[in-house]
């Protein structure tokens, strides 16, 4: 009963107040499908109160009595009305920020995640300056390392310091902010303060960048796709390439799994990634219900939309990606076409999908016979991927690959077989050299067989000699 | 009912810049915009019918809340020193006063308001709280949002005391004037262009159009109201170009102004920028 009537509590709080409240300051939450159904350790930066009831409102109302944020007992547990509003309207869990020898002040913590909730953790440990982020304290570390496995959600909140900072009492409306970054699991051997300041990394990692100075804008950072049939070469190669431009210039790295950032010769990795493209289940939907083959839609959907928000990201000078949904999208169509493809066509059809030209009308009945995916994105206007600047074709062999997906143990699907992948192969490299011939795309062949380091010495030549011969302009800092 | 076929006008212009931007929002490159910009603007028209219909009672509250939500957007988007939050403060306390002073219908006491609490006192509140640096780049944009978004913005609300019709004829007049300027393309300065020149200039005729039409429905004799609809449609035209001037200025690019918060600062700065204009020139005149 008393359970009962404090969820009863919690949940007409928050649903009463909190959330009309925070719809009122216009609260925005991106990336928030990204914050999973399980148990979880949300960890984000701390400059207000306002922070614990905003991360709250990441989860449905019916999930909150599940969800704990962790709060300073010698704060909270000061005085009566504080007490009562972290436990009753927060559903907090009070741990001791220094506590008598031989107790660990985590405990309870960890007695919670073992039992299954989301716990709201500020490793901050305190609220800080409005607008800095402090060095986290070692013990979200200590929560990896005894809890190995745990996820851990990094998330930025920004706006709340600027409503109710540390030390002033009259809150003033603004707007907020609160960037989802993707779950991650740390190394639970890794030192608890070398995780702590990766886990800073991440939540940093998904701050909005600074306005750029006034003046003169850098140009749009050049593109370059990895292509060829999906295998560890490849992405070998792309990670080779991305270390290789970084000492060129800032490099942005879109891998089919992560983002890379690569500076000075040094390649970390993204922990937010790049903006996830919304609505890719339109795709998913098209692609299932309209008849499109293997139901790739969606992921090249959700790759093209990045390739599309990269083009705005002028503080790189390089884009790199694993993969380029155009060529794939392009190539796939050709692939399985009922009849062979000329290179005119491709040309068109990349045409089609880099949103370049529409498909007519009068054409589309018959692209939806022999190309559903191509037309379905061209009518839908489902993204416009940008053309590379150069493409390094990984060329492995088909038969290769398939032994490769047929170790994997899990049944092949349609277009996986030998000849599937034949066919895939040979219109990729069609598509490839259509751009070449007719989009100026410079192109590099590479062997499957050849060391990636090689390939990407290559390349890192080459983009070097263009960049001189260009005069192409390094970013501001 | 009064004012009702200036209504059907309203509603006409909002059904085609709807279909327009359906038909052209897929295309993408400058019409990316469009299909965000006709759904703006049917809840600004349903604003605007609702100003010149409801009761004071329930207009200006709700007007006062779109005017509380273009200022917390502009100041996240241009955000101020953190001790600035007083002045923030002051700006959102200065809403409720300009609309008690349209309730009371004296427009003397909004002027004061404007004036005197806020182009005065507020650069003594960002001078006191604060302290020298940075005094002046706060102070410029805190004014730029009073001005913009509170002084032109409570003058939607003056148009309740002129009857039912103006403010309907305001939306159909800035409509007019800025579905072809949309449509080709947004004149922006120092980058003149033939395309977004023909937009100003079809805009502008379009407007004065429809301000010699209905303009003596409401008791606006022709010549005045082709000439008040002229200045409405360049407010227009300068509105669109301040906007995209600010957002260049605080490094918001196109891409923010489609999907970001610029968004609704990118919609709701030219369709009332020319509202005092409006309100002196032909709600007032009559």
């Amino acid at each position: 009963m008393r359970r009962l009537l404090r969820y009863g509590l919690l949940l007409l709080f928050h649903g009463g107040f909190v959330r009309p409240v925070l719809a009122l300051l216009g609260v925005r939450f991106r990336r928030r499908n990204l914050v999973p159904a399980g148990p979880c350790l949300v960890v984000a930066n701390h400059n207000s109160h306002l922070d614990a009831p905003v991360l709250m409102s990441l989860f449905p109302l019916g999930r909150l009595p599940e969800v704990h944020p962790v709060a300073a007992a010698d704060y909270f547990g000061r005085t009566w009305v504080r007490r009562a509003a972290a436990m009753l309207f927060m559903n907090a869990i009070p741990i001791e920020r220094r506590a008598p020898a031989g107790v660990d002040p985590l405990e309870p913590v960890i007695e919670a995640l073992r039992r299954g909730k989301t716990l709201i953790f500020f490793p901050e440990g305190s609220r800080g300056e409005a607008g800095v982020v402090a060095p986290f304290r070692p013990g979200v570390g200590r929560l990896v390392r005894r809890l190995p496995g745990l996820l851990v959600v990094p998330v930025f909140i920004s706006g709340p310091e600027r409503i109710w900072p540390r030390g002033k009492i009259v809150p003033v409306p603004h707007a907020i902010d609160v960037i989802v970054g993707k779950p991650r699991i740390y190394d639970p051997e890794q030192d608890p303060s070398v995780t702590a300041q990766k886990v800073r990394d991440d939540v940093l990692a998904l701050a909005p960048p600074p306005p750029p100075v006034p003046g003169p804008r850098p140009a749009p950072p050049l593109r370059i796709s990895v292509c060829g049939l999906q295998t560890p070469q490849r992405h070998a190669v792309y990670r080779e390439i991305v270390g290789r431009l970084s000492e060129l210039g800032p490099v942005l790295g879109v891998g089919a799994e992560e983002c890379l950032v690569g500076e000075q010769g040094r390649v970390r990795e993204l922990a937010g990634g790049v903006a996830v493209a919304r609505g890719g289940w339109v795709a998913r939907a098209f692609g299932k219900l309209l008849g499109v083959r293997g139901a790739r839609l969606a992921p090249w959907v959700e790759r093209a939309r990045l390739d599309e928000a990269t083009e705005g990201a002028r503080q790189y000078r390089f884009v790199v990606s694993d993969g380029d949904a155009l060529v794939e999208l392009v190539a796939w169509s050709a692939a399985f076409a009922p009849e062979p493809v000329n290179e005119r066509e491709i040309a068109r059809a990349v045409q089609y999908v880099t949103g370049e030209r529409r498909l007519p009308l009068r054409l589309a009945w018959r692209y939806l016979r022999r190309y559903p995916a191509l037309a379905w994105w061209s009518l839908l206007d489902l993204a416009r991927p940008p053309r590379p600047r150069w493409c390094v074709f990984v060329a492995a062999a088909p038969g290769h690959v398939a032994a490769a997906l047929r170790a994997r143990g899990s049944p092949l699907a349609p277009d996986e077989s030998e000849a599937s992948l034949e066919r895939l192969d040979a219109a990729m490299r069609q598509v490839v050299e259509t751009l070449r011939r007719r989009a100026r795309c410079e192109v590099l062949e590479v062997a499957a067989d050849d060391p990636a380091g090689l390939a990407a010495a290559r390349l890192a030549e080459l983009v070097r000699a263009h960049v001189a011969d260009a005069g192409v302009t390094a970013p501001a800092p | 009912m009064a004012g009702a076929h200036i209504l059907v006008v309203l509603a006409t212009g909002l059904l085609l810049a709807g279909l327009v931007s359906l038909w052209l929002g897929p295309r993408g490159g400058r019409y990316r915009a469009l299909p965000g910009w006709a759904l703006f603007w049917a809840l600004f028209g349903a604003l605007l019918v609702v100003i010149s219909r409801a009761p004071a009672l329930v207009s200006l509250p709700m007007l006062g809340f779109v005017v509380f939500a273009t200022l917390r957007e502009y100041f996240f988007l241009a955000p101020l020193r953190p001790a600035d939050r007083w002045a923030i403060m002051f700006a959102y306390f200065s809403i409720p006063l300009c609309l008690y002073a349209v309730f009371v219908d004296r427009y003397g006491l909004f002027l004061t308001t404007v004036l005197l609490a806020l182009f005065l006192l507020m650069p003594a509140v960002l001078t006191l709280a604060t302290g020298a640096r940075g005094l002046l780049e706060s102070m410029g944009r805190v004014l730029l949002a009073v001005l913009v978004f509170l002084f032109c913005a409570i003058h939607l609300a003056w148009m309740h005391h002129r009857g039912p019709g103006f403010p309907e004829l305001y939306g159909a007049l800035v409509l007019a004037a800025e579905l072809p300027q949309r449509i080709a393309g947004r004149l922006r300065l120092g980058r003149a262009g033939v395309r977004p020149w023909a937009g100003v200039i079809v805009g502008l005729v379009l407007a004065c159009g429809l301000a010699a039409w209905l303009g003596p429905w409401q008791g606006v004799g022709w010549r005045r109201a082709v000439a008040g609809a002229t200045l409405v449609a360049i407010s227009v035209t300068v509105g669109g170009m301040v906007t995209e001037a600010v957002a260049e200025d605080l490094g918001l690019d196109s891409a923010a102004a489609r999907v970001g918060r610029a968004a609704l600062l990118d919609r709701i700065v030219p369709a009332i920028y020319a509202a005092p204009l409006y309100y002196h020139l032909l709600a007032r005149a009559t």
